[in-house]
């Protein structure tokens, strides 16, 4: 059994200018002890799609469609009864079962409250420790992540660490409960490109050390390359193709796929130029009704604008929704 | 922290060096003299009471006379009271700050929830009532509300007292007409910063450690949302100690709101300055008070710099 299986989820944020659906049929599972890294750029529904799953979208989100299973219960807010109901359950997940490492460390921190209060918060809550447990657990986890001399830097505030400190700081409290799933929401980003190396490798080191199944959501494929087992593309609202890291940078099957990875720069072909995939993602106020990538796609039919296409599948772990790949050979016409 | 304190008092006695200075000069330029009251005095009455209260001297020379008494700490002799300016001042001072704590108890409790309420209510009519109200708030002077309620409470429905400050009860009607002004300000200024407080990203993460709503608010959430509030609160004290001429001589409240403005009119000049130097002193200490709260509340605020 899957430890997270997500199932057609279809989330929209109600704004005055309508609807944003901005997940929109995501499905896919993720395994036990599984890196599953989800690429896509920005405004693809890949983050959003994680704050369904943890609970935490904005005021204005929903879940307005779909299943969610963690450990095969469906945790989705739509098999609720009630809001309370929901709310309750998902206490006892957030920070216990799921976890979730964020973006920006320098706003994620609280700016008031010492590193220990913040990092003590969740073994308080999913623990029966006593503080004083609960404080040298996080020293632990402190000297875990790499922090020196934990002891003295516990009782420190937000603002005496740097980035990549406060990073390793969020990512220990991420770890505090040996959570099964891990989300990782683009943890990278912000940080300085040598601290981001740093942290890749802090994270790659923790998932041989732990038990806990990662969720990698990056714009970066080159992230993607150095730690995950298997990789889904999201585009617009949709996952377009899913497969194993091989099976993504060998054998893509998607066109938005081989456009992202024309995008990466490879020092061993120095005479290639970078190519950009021309146009901007699509309107999620307005979502297209055939295939999200139809407007920048060098081969779009017209087919692709007119309907969805099926999810076909190559290998046991590859599976691409593109109609160059179901339509029967020589039906594909240029339009 | 320590040698801040020492260097904000030094700056502290310098103002209110300049205060005493200024607030001197400009109180003996104003025209008349403590002594044209109801009586007419002769002229030798008038001669000899000049040079009891040093007042046929320059100016200048009385300036010095009062700064030299000032530095014994001898704040001089009430010229319509015939007493010592600081046993009036510390007799109806307590009174005053009495009347202020309670006022500054009740607009922060209610401010604040007022505030809260109002930045976290799904419902959008409990907002907009406590918008209403608070605007309502700020608008209206205290002296209608206080006229307001001595009607209605006092002299309608006769629940509470309307004269002086003996018991608990009497502390309601003037209390409360006091504090309408600072919970509406405190509330819209909790309102704002709340509703700010609640778009940061902080407090994700604070939900995504399976803290709960209310835990999540009142630990990550007030106490940001706080730091304006406390910056706001302090000189507000000091507002609220300084007392109120209006509501204190409507309620017969003996304080030193009423007694610092009756001093004025009948220019009685060491009174006038007694209570200069006395708020002052107040609202530079209370200042000085809420910078190092600040420092306590934001660990972020460095003094000294």
């Amino acid at each position: 059994m899957s430890v997270l299986d997500v199932k057609n989820l279809h989330t929209k944020f109600y704004t005055e200018q309508g609807d944003v659906q901005a997940v929109r049929g995501a499905s896919f599972r993720l395994e036990k002890k599984e890196v599953l890294g989800i690429v896509g750029e920005s405004g693809s529904g890949k983050s959003q799609t994680m704050f369904s799953v943890m609970g935490l979208l904005s005021a204005n989100g929903r879940v307005a469609e779909g299943e969610i299973y963690l450990n095969g219960e469906n945790i989705s807010p739509l098999a609720f009864k009630s809001h309370r109901d929901y709310e309750k359950k998902m206490e006892s997940i957030r920070g216990n079962s799921m976890a979730m490492i964020f973006q920006d460390p320098m706003t994620f921190l609280n700016p008031v409250l010492k590193i220990g209060t913040q990092l003590m918060e969740p073994i308080l809550n999913h623990t029966n420790l006593s503080k004083k447990e609960a404080k040298q657990r996080a020293i632990e986890l402190m000297e875990k992540v790499g922090i020196p001399s934990p002891e003295k830097r516990i009782n420190q505030y937000p603002f005496e660490f740097s980035g990549g400190m406060r990073q390793r700081i969020i990512i220990a409290m991420a770890l505090a409960c040996n959570p099964q799933v891990i989300i990782a929401d683009e943890p990278t980003t912000a940080l300085d490109v040598t601290i981001q190396a740093q942290v890749l490798e802090l994270i790659s080191n923790l998932k041989d050390e732990i038990d806990s199944s990662i969720i990698m959501i990056t714009h970066d494929l080159g992230v993607v390359a150095s730690i995950c087992d298997r990789i889904a593309i999201m585009y617009g609202g949709k996952i377009v193709e899913t497969g194993t890291d091989r099976e993504i940078f060998y054998e893509p099957k998607h066109p938005y796929t081989i456009g992202l990875l024309s995008c990466v720069h490879n020092p061993e072909e120095e005479k290639k130029d970078l190519k950009p995939i021309p146009g901007t993602p699509p309107d999620l106020l307005n979502p297209p009704k055939g295939c999200p990538f139809v407007d920048r796609c060098e081969h779009a039919m017209r087919i692709c604008k007119l309907q969805m296409p099926e999810e076909k599948s190559f290998s046991e772990t590859h599976q691409c929704s593109c109609w160059l790949n179901s339509m029967p050979e020589g039906g594909a016409s240029n339009d | 922290m320590f040698k801040y304190t020492v260097k904000r008092a030094l700056f502290g006695a310098l103002t209110l060096f300049i205060l005493a200075t200024i607030t001197f000069f400009l109180m003996k330029s104003i025209p008349g003299n403590p002594f044209n009251g109801d009586k007419k005095l002769s002229p030798q009455q008038l001669a000899q009471l000049n040079e009891k209260y040093h007042l046929d001297k320059p100016v200048g020379e009385q300036y010095v006379l009062y700064l030299k008494g000032l530095l014994q700490g001898d704040l001089g002799i009430s010229i319509a009271r015939k007493k010592n300016v600081g046993d009036i001042i510390f007799k109806c001072a307590p009174v005053t700050m009495r009347l202020g704590m309670v006022a500054f108890c009740i607009a922060i409790v209610v401010g604040i929830t007022l505030g809260t309420i109002s930045a976290l209510s799904k419902k959008k009519w409990v907002s907009y009532f406590i918008t209403f109200f608070t605007t309502l708030g700020v608008s209206v002077p205290s002296f209608l509300l206080a006229l307001l309620l001595l009607m209605l409470f006092g002299v309608w429905l006769r629940w509470l007292p309307i004269v002086g400050l003996q018991t608990p009860k009497h502390y309601i009607m003037p209390a409360t007409a006091i504090a309408l002004y600072p919970i509406s300000m405190i509330a819209k200024l909790t309102r704002s910063s709340m509703g700010e407080v609640m778009k940061q990203d902080y407090m994700v993460l604070a939900k995504s450690k399976g803290s709960s709503s209310i835990s999540v608010i009142v630990k990550h959430g007030l106490r940001n949302a706080l730091l304006p509030v406390v910056t706001y609160a302090g000189p507000m004290l000091a507002f609220l100690f300084s007392g109120s001429f209006v509501v204190e001589t409507l309620f017969s409240v003996p304080g030193i709101g009423s007694e610092f403005v009756k001093s004025i009119n009948g220019r009685d000049y060491s009174m006038i300055m007694g209570c200069t130097i006395f708020l002052g002193f107040l609202i530079i200490t209370l200042n000085i008070i809420t910078d190092l709260v600040s420092a306590l509340v934001d660990p972020r605020i460095k003094l000294g710099k």
